[in-house]
Parts: structure tokens; C-alpha cells; sequence
């Protein structure tokens, strides 16, 4: 089978890329709700880059990034971000220090201004004192916010308030970048920005970005990964994504080519 | 500064030549950029920096959900109604009211369903468990301050002004355990005003009089049961609050 062909290569070159500058590896990581099983042997190792997180909803893809940003910690499996183990107590505030992580459900104080709340946020990530305000104002310039930087919490649109997730997540230089559902309420112009951003960061960085959009993983990410029921069903390059779309039959559904290579991924693991 | 003494722009300066400049223009201009937006924080968050010596834990301290201006102005109006009551009845309204307020805003020093930012802080290298245990020491303390003045105010009542500090530590520290096992603010404030409820209502159908529960007697008698449940309260706060902690995730439980 095609897919099939194309799951096994992908995954074999992928892993042995991402264990040689290995940012994230993932060995056998499983999670359960009570007797819901969201996360199922998940294997993973990537170094630097952008890998989107596709799947629909309920595959795991929050879990899995909570995971990552050790919000969660998994029910068994081991994670090693960084080159560290968040067990380990030392490791974990490390490993903090240089997370930046977005989280699907962003809350925020009403109150705050928009330099205050990133400002918070980085007094927490245990930046240098000294270093914080240029920071903060280099995160709101990144994410195309300066003429709201003094401007209240409670008086941004859903977009700006996207964008201040985003630029919370980033101002502390963060050598693992987990971001769900990023684009969330972004205009096209600001998802073009949004994109350029990712790859300036991704070439010091990994980055793990969660979305429904396919169109944002074909335009930004380095690789795919998608998810089903907890597991990883493909993981390969946007062209080759692109590649299983091409030419298929009236029963795959999708706009373009790639969207229909994500639908023929599923409709094969569903099989299975 | 006149004409003649500024220094001329020179406009055939290129932009490779400022890059071999031994000064990071873009960061000083960050820099600058980042002092003009910055704002000056309030005199509470200051005065917490100089004893906290610590910017960041005097933040996540005026941004404890119990802490903001509209949570504190509520208790004192719960107790000033408490001591007015009190004076009028000679009821002891306030020893009965501090138990249930402290454990209440206890447990919401807890972030979980009350703090918004609570998910991305719970990956924040400085520690929660330091973040909480100044948060709910703050808190606790605010609600003694409130509920001794206005004990205070009630003179009849004068000799039970201390006496429901026990209880009021028990409850406390029961409401926040409950919410850190929960993982519930809310439960865990629920939790505080249902187990004092329960004891207030026991005693007075034991005794069939308003307010034995805060009597001396009383409370020397439910002194063991108090200090059993401080004891194993402080204990699950430190077992499951700790960041490399073995507890599992409960929240798709509930």
C-alpha cells in the first residue's frame, strides 16, 4: 500500500534525523483519562524545526503537547526534553527555563496591559531582571503588536489576544516552542506573519504547533505528524503528504491536494 | 543644544558599516522601547518585591484570585456585617463567619478553576510550590487580620478573639488540600464551607445553643480533631503539590 510505503520511510528517516540533535524524544509514551486511553506508544525523537501536529479532534494532540510542556506527566513512556529528564526536579526547572508554550485554552488577567502580562510571564521564566523589558518589547514587536502594548487585556480582539499567547511564548528565546491551535482568530495577513515568524525560530528552536489548518503545516512546518486515537498514523514531509493526495479517488475529501492526503491517512489508519 | 553643536547625521553610512558597529543597536532599542511601555507597578507589588526580594513571586502574589481588591473588600464587608450583628445580638457571628471566609479564599489561592493563567504557569521554573505557599500564607493572613478586627470591635466577645484561630487554620488548609487533590478551587472551597458547616450545625444540636461551636469548651474538645486535620491536610499539599510529584492528572476524571 501506498500509504503504508510512505508511513514506513518517512518515520525510519525521521527518527534517525531527529535523534542526532535531539530536542524531544519520546519512548513508548501512553496517557489515560480514567479508562480513556488519549495518548498510545508514542514514539518520537526531533531535533530542531518545525513539525505540525495534525488529527482530528480527541487524537491526543493537546495531550501530547501538555505532555511536552510538562503540564502532564504521562502514564507511562519517557520523555527527555532537551537533553533532560523532567523527573528530575533540577532537569524540570531547566527544561522551563527554556520552554515557551501556548495552550489551547489561553486565560489571561482583564486588567493587565499587554506589556504586563508578557512582563509577568517572564519574571516567572526566571529571566535575568535586567533583560526583561527589551524582551518584552521584542516579543510585542515580533507578533506585530506595538501600538497595543500599553493597551488593557480586556480591550484586545480574540486575534490580539492570540498573538500575546504567542508572544508570552516566545519571549524568553525558548529552545522547545509548543504551540496549540496558534492561529486561532489571526486574519490571513497575520498568518503569513505568524508563519515567517516560525521560521525564524525554528532554526534554533524546535517547535511543535498544533492546528486544524493543513494549509498552516504545508506552509510552515518542516514536518507532519498526524494523529489518531492516540497514536501516530504518518509522519513525513508536507510534499509527501501532498504526494498521497495527488490522484486520489471521489472518496477522500479535501480542497487540495494535501488536505486530501491528510483524509487518505486517516481513512487507511481507520481501517486498520 | 544649538545647530552647531549637534553631530551631523551622516546620511552615506551604510547598513553594513552599522553592523560592524560594536553595539547592539536593535537591543538597545528594545531596551529603550521596553521602558517607555513598561508601567510602574503598584505600591503593593513594590513593597512584596523589597521583602520577596523577588519580581516575579511579588507578581504571581498580587495576582492571586483571593487577593484582588474586590475579593478582599467582600470579606471585610462579610465580617463588618458579622461584628454589627454581634453587637446588636451578642451572638458570636464572627468567630462563626472567619473559619468559612478563610478556608474559602484559601482554597481559591489555589489556581485551578480560579487563576486564568494557571495552565501556562504550571510550566513556569519558579516553583509552584513556593508560589503557593506565599499565596496562601498572604491570604490566611489577610482574613486573620480582618476577622481579629472585627473581633475586636465586638467587645463582648472579647475572650473568644483567639480562640477561633484553630479552627480557622484547620478549615483553611482542609479547603486547600481538597482543592489541590481536586485540582478545584471551587471544590476545594466547597469542601471548607460544607466540613465547618457540619461542625457549626453538630454543636448546636449537641448543645442547642447558637454558637458552641467557637465556645472554649468546644474547642478544647475538637483541639485533637483539629490538629489530625492540619496534619494530614499539609501533608497531601506537600505530596501532590510538588512539581516532581508522582500524582497523576485527575482532572478527566471529573
Amino acid at each position: 500500500m501506498v500509504v503504508g510505503t510512505v508511513l514506513e520511510r518517512n518515520v525510519d528517516s525521521g527518527a534517525h534525523e531527529g535523534m542526532a540533535h535531539a530536542g524531544v524524544v519520546l519512548r513508548d509514551v501512553g496517557h489515560a483519562f480514567g479508562r480513556n486511553r488519549v495518548l498510545d506508544g508514542v514514539d518520537l525523537a526531533v531535533g530542531a524545526g518545525v513539525f505540525g501536529l495534525l488529527g482530528p479532534n480527541g487524537a491526543g494532540k493537546t495531550t501530547l503537547l501538555r505532555a511536552l510542556a510538562t503540564v502532564l506527566k504521562p502514564s507511562h513512556g519517557s520523555i527527555h526534553l532537551l537533553g533532560r529528564d523532567p523527573l528530575k526536579n533540577e532537569d524540570l526547572r531547566q527544561i522551563r527555563r527554556r520552554l515557551g508554550y501556548l495552550p489551547q485554552q489561553f486565560g489571561y488577567y482583564p486588567n493587565f496591559t499587554v506589556f504586563e502580562f508578557i512582563e509577568y510571564f517572564a519574571l516567572l521564566k526566571e529571566m535575568p531582571p535586567g533583560r526583561v523589558k527589551a524582551a518584552v518589547a521584542l516579543a510585542i514587536e515580533r507578533v506585530g503588536l506595538e501600538d497595543r502594548a500599553k493597551s488593557r487585556m480586556k480591550s484586545l480582539s480574540g486575534g490580539m489576544l492570540r498573538r500575546v499567547g504567542i508572544a508570552q511564548a516566545i519571549v524568553n528565546e525558548p529552545e522547545l516552542l509548543l504551540l496549540d491551535e496558534p492561529t486561532v482568530g489571526l486574519d490571513p495577513e497575520q498568518r503569513v506573519l505568524f508563519r515567517a515568524l516560525l521560521r525564524e525560530v525554528a532554526g534554533r528552536s524546535t517547535v511543535f504547533v498544533s492546528t486544524h489548518l493543513v494549509e498552516d503545516v504545508a506552509a510552515a512546518c518542516n514536518e507532519v505528524t498526524i494523529m489518531e486515537e492516540g497514536r501516530i498514523v504518518f509522519r513525513g514531509l508536507p510534499v509527501d503528504l501532498t504526494a498521497l493526495g495527488e490522484g486520489t479517488g471521489d472518496g477522500v475529501s479535501g480542497d487540495s491536494a494535501i488536505e486530501r492526503g491528510y483524509g487518505s491517512v486517516l481513512a487507511s489508519a481507520r481501517k486498520r | 543644544m544649538s545647530t552647531q553643536d549637534r553631530i551631523p547625521f551622516d546620511p552615506d553610512v551604510t547598513e553594513a558599516e552599522m553592523h560592524q558597529l560594536d553595539v547592539d543597536l536593535n537591543g538597545v532599542w528594545s531596551g529603550v522601547i521596553g521602558e517607555i511601555w513598561s508601567t510602574s507597578a503598584s505600591r503593593v507589588e513594590r513593597l512584596a518585591t523589597s521583602i520577596l526580594r523577588s519580581p516575579a513571586l511579588a507578581r504571581a502574589l498580587v495576582t492571586t484570585p483571593s487577593l484582588i481588591l474586590s475579593w478582599i473588600l467582600a470579606s471585610a464587608a462579610v465580617f463588618a456585617i458579622g461584628a454589627f450583628v454581634a453587637n446588636a445580638t451578642e451572638m458570636p457571628i464572627v468567630p462563626l463567619l472567619a473559619p468559612a471566609v478563610a478556608g474559602v479564599a484559601v482554597a481559591f489561592a489555589y489556581g485551578a478553576g480560579a487563576d486564568p493563567t494557571y495552565e501556562i504557569s504550571r510550566t513556569m521554573p519558579t516553583s509552584a510550590r513556593m508560589i503557593l505557599l506565599l499565596r496562601v500564607s498572604v491570604v490566611f493572613l489577610t482574613n486573620a487580620i480582618l476577622g481579629i478586627t472585627a473581633s475586636l470591635a465586638v467587645p463582648s466577645l472579647a475572650e473568644v478573639t483567639w480562640l477561633w484561630l484553630l479552627p480557622m487554620v484547620a478549615i483553611s488548609l482542609l479547603g486547600l488540600a481538597t482543592a489541590v487533590v481536586s485540582h478545584s478551587a471551587t471544590i476545594g472551597g466547597g469542601a471548607a464551607l460544607a466540613v465547618w458547616s457540619a461542625i457549626v450545625l453538630a454543636n448546636e444540636i449537641r448543645a442547642d445553643e447558637f454558637g458552641r461551636a467557637v465556645s472554649g469548651a468546644t474547642l478544647e474538645l475538637l483541639a485533637p480533631m483539629y490538629l489530625l486535620m492540619m496534619i494530614v491536610s499539609l501533608c497531601l499539599i506537600a505530596w501532590m503539590s510538588g512539581d516532581g510529584s508522582k500524582r497523576r492528572e485527575l482532572a478527566g476524571w471529573l
